[in-house]
């Protein structure tokens, strides 16, 4: 090994050989200063991998997982999976033999039908037992008036409508 | 690396005393990479488990056998990664005060000056790392930190061999012109 070459690595022929251990690895081997200065960066590299040794914490309880259930977990996977693809199925099944409710338009208007038929009839022997009144039957008193407006003459005097208009004057 | 392997075949077929074995191996070493990127033991430790937990599950589609150990580094960076995604959704969100943990003393049978010489040399690499790229950080730590050849270092961060090259020449070429931890590492030799 020659003391020191002519032609010197700088200092990112150097790294470059760290990085690459074949890049300039003659050169290295006959030049004692550019060994020198790898060595040093080398060291100081080594140094930084014992320092991060010394300053890991120890850990204050077990890195083992708590509970190891590989297989336990393989089929629970395939359960939920399995889960999943029947329920498709069912939905499927039902879709093509149509079980679904929108999928038969005829029960469906048959089903409209009795239903508006019903309303139809809570509406008119429950809330509305007289054409005249909005009011059931037994709250009739407390708006007698109202409905006795058009057959008295005193309105008719006021607002004569027969002959279809009120006079303005 | 033959006994790894061996372990991992028979982890695959569900031998739990080999999937010991295999966590007992590696916890140090995996401890180290995600304790180095989260600088908080608690997080360190629950991090740790659950990279093993992965682990469990997914050793069966592990294919080379003796790729197990970039394969495992694969998985703890990915989780790293995620936990700091997490984390950061949670601090937009707004739903945690911090994205960086505090760091919580370490042990109390330290004395005073090493603990200070720890707190030292952990804001130094935390400065450091913080002019590194995200890969070069990555390859960086493994590389010098966790003692990684670059062959298992481009199959961990999915690179060829020529890109994780380019990364930690850029990153020493980083680490070089850091002055304040290379005479700390010189001064922490003497």
């Amino acid at each position: 090994m020659s003391i020191q070459k002519s032609n010197c690595l700088d200092e990112n022929a150097i790294l470059l050989s760290m990085v690459d251990s074949g890049y300039q690895s003659s050169h290295l081997q006959e030049c004692q200063a550019c060994m020198e200065k790898q060595q040093a960066i080398v060291k100081e590299l080594h140094t930084l991998k014992q320092l991060s040794n010394d300053c890991l914490p120890k850990p204050r309880r077990s890195l083992r997982p708590v509970s190891i259930v590989q297989v336990n977990t393989f089929q629970y996977v395939r359960l939920k999976q399995s889960l999943v693809y029947a329920m498709m199925l069912l939905i499927c099944v039902g879709g093509i033999f149509g079980l679904w409710p929108t999928q038969n338009p005829q029960k469906d208007q048959l089903a409209m039908d009795q239903a508006t038929e019903y309303i139809e009839q809570v509406s008119e022997n429950q809330f509305y037992p007289q054409k005249d009144s909005i009011l059931p039957v037994s709250f009739h008193y407390i708006a007698a008036d109202e409905f006795e407006v058009m057959n008295n003459p005193f309105y008719d005097y006021v607002f004569p409508v027969s002959t279809g208009h009120v006079d303005e004057s | 690396m033959n006994q790894i392997s061996g372990w991992v075949e028979q982890a695959q077929t569900g031998n739990r005393f080999a999937l010991n074995q295999l966590i007992d191996h590696f916890q140090t070493e995996i401890f180290r990479l995600v304790y180095y990127r989260v600088h908080h033991r608690a997080d360190a430790e629950d991090l740790t488990q659950e990279i093993f937990m992965k682990m469990i599950r997914r050793i069966r589609s592990l294919t080379n056998r003796t790729q197990f150990k970039p394969w495992l580094y694969k998985i703890a960076l990915n989780h790293v990664r995620d936990h700091f995604r997490k984390k950061h959704l949670l601090f937009f969100l707004g739903t945690t005060s911090d994205v960086e943990s505090e760091n919580e003393p370490e042990s109390e049978s330290d004395s005073p000056e090493s603990a200070v010489f720890r707190q030292e040399f952990m804001d130094l690499l935390k400065s450091l790392s913080n002019e590194f790229s995200r890969w070069e950080r990555d390859i960086f730590l493994l590389r010098f930190v966790n003692d990684m050849d670059i062959k298992d270092i481009a199959v961990a961060v999915g690179k060829n061999e020529s890109t994780v090259k380019t990364h930690l020449y850029r990153a020493l070429k980083k680490f070089k012109k850091h002055r304040s931890i290379r005479e700390f590492l010189q001064q922490g030799k003497e």
